[in-house]
C-alpha cells in the first residue's frame, strides 16, 4: 500500500519546509528510504509546492498539544533558558515517527530528552515524562497465554533513571500545580520560578515503578534494585524470574514465593501474546 | 435488477434539511443555536448531523437532541477508512455504543486522513486521500468493513484540503470507492468547488459522468477566498456566505441526484441572523430537488 506512504510523506512535507524544498528539488534524493513508485514520484515531482505552506501555525499547534504532556519539562526547559522545540518537526525522531505510524508524544520526550543532554534537570525529568507519555497509551493485550511465562501487567512500567529524578519531578509538578488548569499557557507567559531545584545524579540511578490509574493519572514509586531487576526481565518464563530472584540471594524455595507475592500483589500476571 | 445498495437505500428515510455539530460547539460564543433554530425554524433543522470522535463521545445537546427522539446522522471525526489498523476493537466497540445512544439514520464522514499515525489528540489533521486506484480500493474495504461492524450505513464524503496528488480526479476517485463499496455518498459541495479550484477546473467539471444517483447527503458550506504567494485559494471555514461555485455544484446536484436524502448547511460557528438568509435559499432551491422524498419532506410542516 505505497499510497499510505505517499501519504505519510505528504504529513512531513506540510510540517517540514526544509524537507519540502529538498523533496521538490529531488525527490529521488529526498524520499530515497521511502518505497515510492515511480508514479508516486512523479505526482510529488508535478506538485505545486505553494499550498503546502498556507498554515504557518501547524507546527506550534501540534507542539502545544504535545507539550500538554510534557509540563515539567518545559518548566525546567523555560527555567533553563529557551531551547528551539519547534526544531522537533525537523528532526529524523519526528520525520521516522510519521513514515512508521508511531505516536508522536513518546517520542518527542525522547528527542527532548536527548537534546537537554547538556542540562542533567530537563534531560532526566523529560525521559521520565516521555516513560509516562508511553505508559498513557495502552497497548492492545495478546489473545493467547503463553503457558508458564509472567509479564507486568500492561497498566505498569519501569523506568530507570538517574537518582533524585522523582523527587526534582514531585518538585517541579508542586510548582505547577499553582499555575491553574492550564500549565503550559501559564509557563509560556510568565518564566517560571521553581525555587531551588533538586539535582539528579551523574553516575547513581533510581528504579521507578510507574502505573496508570483508572482516572488517568499516574502513581510513581521506587523500587528496590533487585525487584526491578525482576520485573525487568518479564515477560519470561516462571524459571528464569526464579533464577534472577535467586541470583539476588533468594534461596529456594523463596525464589518461588517471591514470584506468587508478585502474583498476588498484582505486579505480575500470566503472559499472553498476539495471535 | 436492483443492486444491494439500491435495496439498502430503500430503508434510508429523507431527512431533510439539517445542521451540523461536534461536541461542545454549541457552547462556543457566537455558535449556531441549534434549539434556537428548531424552534424558530424547524424545517430549517429536521435533524442534526452530530461529529463525533469516540474518544469525547456526545455532549449534553447532543445526548438531548437523541434523547428527544428527532432525526440524528453520526458525522466521524477520527477514522482513517483505509488503514486497517485503525479498526481496533475499543474504537468500534465505541462507535456502537455512541451510534446505540444517537439513533442516526446513517454514519458519514470524510474519507481522509484524520490522523497520522495512531489515533492521538497531537496528531489530529484532516488530508484528502491520494487519489489512485489502490487508495480507492482500501477506502472502499474500509467503508464496507465499518458497515459490517456496525450494521449502519456508511457514507464516505469528499474531504476538504489544498494539496491533492494522484493521477484520478476527485469525482473519478469517488465514483470508484462508491462502485467497489457498493454504497451511496455524501458529496460536499463546499469541498468540491475548493478541489476544482485547486486544479483550475470549472465548478461542475466531471458531475456529468459521476453517478449522482449515489449522492444520499450533501453538505453546502460558505468560505472565502484567498491568496498566499501568488497562490489562490478557498478556506473551507463555513462562514453563512455560500461562495458561487459552491452553489453552482449545489444547485446542479439537487436538481440531478435522484435519492438525495438529506442536506446539511454547515454554519455551525455563527450566530442564527447571519445564517439564516443561507437557509431560506437552500429551503427555496430544494423545493425543487430531483428527489421526490427529500421534496416531501422539506415541504411537510
Amino acid at each position: 500500500m505505497s499510497h499510505q506512504a505517499l501519504q505519510r510523506v505528504l504529513v512531513r512535507l506540510l510540517y517540514d519546509p526544509a524537507f519540502a524544498a529538498a523533496a521538490f528539488a529531488d525527490p529521488d534524493a529526498a524520499l530515497a528510504e521511502v518505497a515510492l513508485t515511480p508514479a508516486e514520484r512523479g505526482w510529488l515531482r508535478d506538485a505545486d509546492p505553494r499550498p503546502f505552506r498556507l498554515d504557518p501555525m501547524r507546527r506550534t499547534r501540534t507542539l502545544k498539544a504535545l507539550l500538554d504532556e510534557y509540563p515539567a519539562s518545559l518548566a525546567l526547559v523555560l527555567h533553563a533558558g529557551s531551547q528551539d522545540l519547534d526544531a522537533f518537526f525537523s528532526s529524523p525522531a519526528f520525520h521516522d515517527a510519521i513514515q512508521t505510524r508511531q505516536a508522536l508524544a513518546p517520542i518527542f520526550g525522547r528527542w527532548l530528552a536527548a537534546l537537554s543532554a547538556p542540562h542533567r534537570r530537563t534531560a532526566a525529568v523529560a525521559r521520565l515524562e516521555a516513560a509516562l507519555s508511553a505508559l498513557r497509551r495502552p497497548k492492545t493485550p495478546g489473545a493467547t497465554s503463553v503457558p508458564d511465562h509472567l509479564a507486568l501487567p500492561e497498566r505498569f512500567a519501569l523506568a530507570r533513571l538517574p537518582e533524585g529524578t522523582s523527587a526534582l519531578y514531585a518538585h517541579v509538578r508542586a510548582h505547577l500545580v499553582a499555575l491553574g488548569p492550564n500549565p503550559i499557557e501559564a509557563l509560556y507567559q510568565t518564566p517560571p520560578d521553581l525555587g531551588r531545584l533538586p539535582l539528579p545524579s551523574p553516575s547513581a540511578t533510581e528504579s521507578l515503578l510507574l502505573e496508570r490509574l483508572a482516572d488517568g493519572s499516574f502513581d510513581i514509586s521506587e523500587l528496590p534494585d533487585a525487584l526491578a531487576d525482576l520485573l525487568a526481565a518479564a515477560p519470561a518464563s516462571r524459571e528464569a524470574l526464579q533464577a534472577i530472584a535467586r541470583a539476588h540471594g533468594a534461596e529456594p524455595p523463596e525464589d518461588a514465593e517471591v514470584l506468587d507475592d508478585l502474583l498476588s500483589d498484582g505486579l505480575l500476571e500470566p503472559a499472553t501474546q498476539a495471535e | 435488477m436492483a443492486s444491494p445498495f439500491d435495496r439498502r437505500l430503500a430503508a434510508l428515510p429523507a431527512l431533510g434539511l439539517g445542521v451540523s455539530t461536534e461536541y461542545g460547539a454549541s457552547t462556543q460564543d457566537g455558535a449556531l443555536d441549534v434549539a434556537a433554530l428548531s424552534s424558530g425554524h424547524p424545517s430549517y433543522a429536521r435533524f442534526l448531523e452530530v461529529g463525533v470522535e469516540v474518544d469525547k463521545g456526545l455532549d449534553s445537546a447532543a445526548r438531548a437532541w437523541a434523547a428527544s427522539g428527532r432525526p440524528a446522522t453520526y458525522h466521524f471525526l477520527d477514522i482513517n477508512l483505509d488503514e486497517p489498523e485503525d479498526f481496533d476493537a475499543a474504537w468500534l466497540k465505541g462507535v456502537s455504543s455512541l451510534a446505540d445512544a444517537l439513533r442516526p439514520a446513517w454514519l458519514c464522514g470524510d474519507a481522509g486522513l484524520w490522523h497520522f499515525g495512531p489515533r492521538d489528540r497531537a496528531q489530529m489533521l484532516l488530508l484528502p486521500p491520494i487519489l489512485c486506484d489502490e487508495a480507492a480500493s482500501d477506502q472502499a474495504a474500509g467503508i464496507a468493513r465499518l458497515r459490517e461492524a456496525t450494521g449502519r450505513e456508511v457514507l464516505p464524503e469528499n474531504p476538504p484540503g489544498h494539496v491533492y496528488l494522484g493521477d484520478l480526479h476527485l469525482l473519478d476517485f469517488f465514483a470508484r470507492v462508491l462502485d467497489r463499496a457498493d454504497t451511496g455518498m455524501l458529496l460536499d459541495c463546499a469541498h468540491l468547488a475548493i478541489y476544482q479550484r485547486a486544479r483550475g477546473l470549472p465548478p461542475l467539471h466531471g458531475l456529468d459522468a459521476f453517478p449522482l444517483d449515489r449522492v444520499v447527503e450533501i453538505h453546502i458550506a460558505g468560505g472565502s477566498t484567498h491568496a498566499h504567494d501568488g497562490y489562490a485559494y478557498i478556506e473551507d471555514d463555513h462562514r453563512p456566505e455560500i461562495l458561487p461555485d459552491t452553489w453552482e455544484i449545489a444547485a446542479h446536484v439537487v436538481a440531478h441526484a435522484p435519492n438525495l436524502r438529506a442536506v446539511v448547511y454547515e454554519c455551525e460557528r455563527n450566530p442564527l441572523p447571519a445564517c439564516l438568509p443561507g437557509f431560506e435559499r437552500i429551503d427555496a432551491l430544494l423545493a425543487s430537488a430531483a428527489s421526490a422524498p427529500l421534496r416531501a419532506t422539506q415541504a411537510a410542516p
